[in-house]
């Protein structure tokens, strides 16, 4: 038998034992990409199937297209995909600037107005207002029916920036202070020293804007009136007629409009997938390193 | 974090919010076809109401009538040429918004939407829609009033705490313009039937127009098909009966029922039960206070424990429509407008498929059954306040939207453009597959004819839901409650039928046994129904 090789020092465990533990770890893969596997599949596969088998299928025997087509086509879920992309975009940039500057003029103790704004900023973390308070202050600004009522009420969140300045406090001030010393401006310092310093800290945040701005519905039924202004989730919404068994109480929509197909359903969550599990790879190293940042530090 | 509109502020929501998804979380009250609770009068004024005169309109002779009273007339194809009611636009091109819920997916925006531009053309107004999915409806009423930017036509399909108020305060009283005689101006809505405009009436005066449905309530459906293949016959003339029958259809992949909640309701119309309430000389009763809601559920237990429902009759979220039209299950609880959906959705997988109606048998020898009428809408429509021209203008554009089966204007809006989203095949109007998502566009709920049968293409089931209405309407009770109104029934109502339904759901779960069903309903009392019950008798002697 040849002699197992040396790993960091120590052996690796006798083949069987790998065996085995690569066996289970299969298992939980396959636990968690089996439902994956039925929701691509039943998207892809003909009604007739999906009536006999009572709903969702593991392989399709003859797939198709259908469903995809179907709702892609009259254009409401690729304009509304669009949108989404465009709100998703616009809002992560800018909440990504405001945050990063709001942070890091708060993690210099000295600067102007620090202690209301600091203060002003964990007071929001306490409570947030209702759905009525909420709507009239958009309604007030004027920004019913506007995009920017997706965007603008949400620009500043207050764990953000409290997680990004607790980053920025972390950074060497040998390193600012020398950059003062040669002259360099405020904006010059966080632009060309601070930021590329703080990848990790900017795509976790930047993820969590992302997938926040992606999501989000409930803002849109509320401030968009014209539908065909409406971001992907919120259309898909509609697609969801509930087919809960009815109770006795429940009965006044039940054929009113025919319920969803099972393969247009899941053909409609792999559409609201499908943009987040391309962006998220790119953001994985990124992500991996940043995990670690909402701990407490000084 | 940034979904803080989502979780925190539905938790932390204000009143309206609160009340609202209380309201939300179970689609109670007048739009249940159960004929339920409808917010109607509240005192001596509303009783005097004189509600629009009825004036049935058929410019078409149907194939089979519409009597007794209540049926619906049936037809077997669309008349050709259709009759046209209208010789010219009813409206300027004016500026109309409409606020609804959407039962379906979205419709293509109007900029593409080549139907509703053509129903633009025809009707003389510039409609404008906001959508609203049905289980947001409750949040979205409460923002849009009180942003105080109202739509000119509101849908009421849940009803929102208060109604009564906030049609006082933001919508128009109609009865000048429907009342009595006053809504010979507007021939189709005289058509739509009085049942349905008694849940409109309000502080004394009428302040909605009802989309009308079939007075027929929901409805035991059974696969005929299946039935004859057992070899019994789908009438059963007592409870044992229906029990042997449901044995007998039962097999290793069949079963007879899939809905616990539907059982009961089909026993307790053996039973003789009241729709919801029961009135007799001023004293109102609640259904699940009679000794008979008790027997139903231990009927309901023995059928479980018997193995006749389908094994995944009581998880949440089973689709009970799916088995019955893939013949899973042979007996199915559902609301009428359902019957031709089953053929639609079901017919390519079960080409067999043969759907009856069940007329419920006295429970035993003594008992008289009951069938439990329906509310006779599906929602109401209130117009916001303006000066009385532009009522009258709105009123003569809903009028339009109410033109009768038969007519040209009913064909373009229930089907689109001959050629563009349809074509007439064999004497029916056949839907374009490629048109559908343009005909998504619900003007159905901006106003309605009464509805007809008419199942293009399959005779057969026109002429037996026909039938079945011819049996089924004059036995049917309605809701005494309808046109009566309850203040705490509209603030607690929801909750309190949810405890019952949770108590309900424990004891088929076998988690509770029957007898734990005096608490449930003791708690019903002292938490408020009582109090509802005394209000009802209140408001009923103020008609006497």
């Amino acid at each position: 038998m040849s002699r197992p090789k040396i790993v960091n020092g120590v052996a690796p465990p006798p083949l069987i034992i790998r065996g085995f533990k690569g066996l289970v770890l299969i298992a939980c893969c396959a636990v968690v990409l089996l439902p994956f596997l039925a929701i691509i599949s039943t998207s892809l596969a003909g009604q007739d199937q999906l009536n006999r088998q009572g709903g969702y299928v593991l392989w399709p025997t003859h797939p198709n297209l259908d469903a995809y087509r179907s709702i892609l086509a009259g254009g409401v879920v690729s304009r509304a995909l669009v949108i989404s992309i465009g709100i998703t975009a616009v809002g992560t940039v800018l909440g990504l600037a405001i945050t990063t500057s709001l942070a890091y003029a708060l993690s210099w103790p000295g600067s102007l107005g620090h202690k209301p704004l600091l203060l002003g900023v964990l007071f929001t973390m306490l409570f947030a207002p209702g759905i009525l308070p909420s709507y009239l202050m958009v309604r007030t600004v004027g920004l019913i029916d506007s995009w920017w009522s997706l965007i603008i009420p949400v620009l500043v969140n207050a764990f953000s920036v409290i997680v990004m300045r607790a980053f920025f406090m972390e950074l060497p001030q040998e390193l600012l202070e020398s950059a003062k010393i040669d002259g360099a401006s405020e904006l010059r310092i966080l632009v060309s020293i601070v930021l590329p310093l703080s990848r990790a800290v900017l795509a976790v945040i930047g993820l969590f804007f992302a997938v926040s701005f992606w999501n989000a519905f409930f803002n849109a039924l509320l401030y968009i009136n014209d539908a065909s202004k409406w971001p992907l989730q919120l259309v898909l919404r509609t697609y969801v007629v509930d087919k809960q068994a009815l109770g006795v109480d429940q009965l006044a929509l039940s054929g009113e409009a025919i319920p969803t197909p099972q393969s247009l359903q899941t053909a409609i969550l792999m559409i609201s997938l499908i943009p987040i599990l391309l962006v998220y790879p790119f953001l994985q190293r990124h992500f991996a390193k940043g995990v670690m940042l909402g701990g407490v530090k000084g | 974090m940034n979904s803080s509109i989502s979780r925190r502020r539905l938790v932390g929501g204000g009143v309206a919010a609160a009340a609202g998804a209380a309201f939300g979380s179970s689609f109670l009250a007048a739009c249940s076809s159960n004929g339920g609770q409808s917010p109607g009068s509240q005192d001596t004024a509303d009783a005097n109401v004189k509600l629009p005169t009825y004036a049935p309109s058929q410019p078409v002779k149907p194939a089979l009538p519409a009597e007794p009273e209540g049926v619906e007339p049936a037809y077997l194809t669309y008349p050709d040429p259709p009759k046209q009611q209208f010789s010219s636009p009813v409206g300027q091109g004016d500026k109309l918004s409409l606020f609804t819920v959407i039962a379906s997916g979205l419709p293509t925006a109007k900029g593409k939407n080549s139907y509703w531009q053509a129903i633009d053309k025809a009707v003389g107004a510039d409609i404008d829609i906001n959508f609203v999915p049905p289980a947001d409806y409750a949040d979205k009423l409460a923002t849009t009033i009180s942003g105080g930017q109202l739509p000119d036509l509101v849908q009421i399909f849940t009803p929102p705490p208060h109604l009564s108020q906030l049609l006082k305060a933001e919508f128009t009283d109609l009865t000048p313009f429907l009342s009595g005689a006053a809504i010979k101006d507007y021939p189709n809505l005289a058509a739509i039937p009085t049942q349905s405009w008694q849940a409109t009436v309000f502080n004394g005066g009428i302040y909605a127009v009802p989309i009308p449905r079939a007075l027929v309530g929901p409805i035991v459906l059974r696969r005929d098909d299946i039935i004859a293949g057992a070899g019994i016959d789908g009438e059963p003339t007592n409870f044992a009966e229906f029990k042997q029958h449901a044995k007998a259809v039962t097999t290793a992949e069949r079963w007879a029922l899939g809905s616990a909640d539907g059982a009961r309701v089909l026993i307790e119309e053996m039973l003789g039960m009241p729709n919801g309430w029961r009135q007799e000389n001023g004293t109102f009763t609640y259904g699940e206070t009679l000794p008979e809601a008790k027997e139903a559920l231990t009927r309901v237990v023995e059928l479980i424990k018997g193995g006749l429902f389908h094994p995944d009759a009581l998880l949440p979220g089973a689709d009970v429509k799916q088995w019955f039209g893939t013949g899973k299950i042979v007996w199915h609880y559902d609301n009428y407008p359902a019957w031709p959906d089953f053929y639609q959705r079901f017919a390519s997988v079960s080409p067999q498929m043969d759907i009856g109606g069940l007329i419920p048998p006295g429970f035993d020898a003594g008992s008289k059954p009951t069938l439990w009428q329906g509310g006779g809408y599906f929602a109401f429509n209130a117009l916001k306040q303006a000066k009385p021209e532009r009522i009258r203008q709105l009123l003569s554009v809903m009028n339009w939207f109410a033109a009768p089966f038969g007519t040209s204007e009913y064909l373009l809006r229930k089907f689109g453009v001959e050629g563009e989203h349809f074509e007439f095949v064999n004497g029916a109007p056949v839907p374009l597959k490629a048109a559908a998502s343009e005909l998504l566009v619900p003007f159905g709920y901006l106003a309605d004819a009464p509805e007809v049968i008419f199942q293009p293409g399959r005779e057969v089931v026109a002429r037996k839901q026909h039938a079945y209405q011819v049996q089924a309407v004059p036995k049917s009770v309605s809701n005494p409650t309808t046109g009566l109104y309850s203040e705490t029934n509209g603030t607690k109502g929801a909750q309190l039928a949810v405890a019952l339904s949770d108590a309900r759901t424990e004891i088929f779960n076998q988690r509770q046994p029957v007898d734990s069903y005096d608490k449930a309903v003791a708690a019903w009392k002292s938490g408020g129904g009582d109090t509802i019950k005394a209000e009802y008798e209140k408001a009923y002697a103020a008609t006497q």
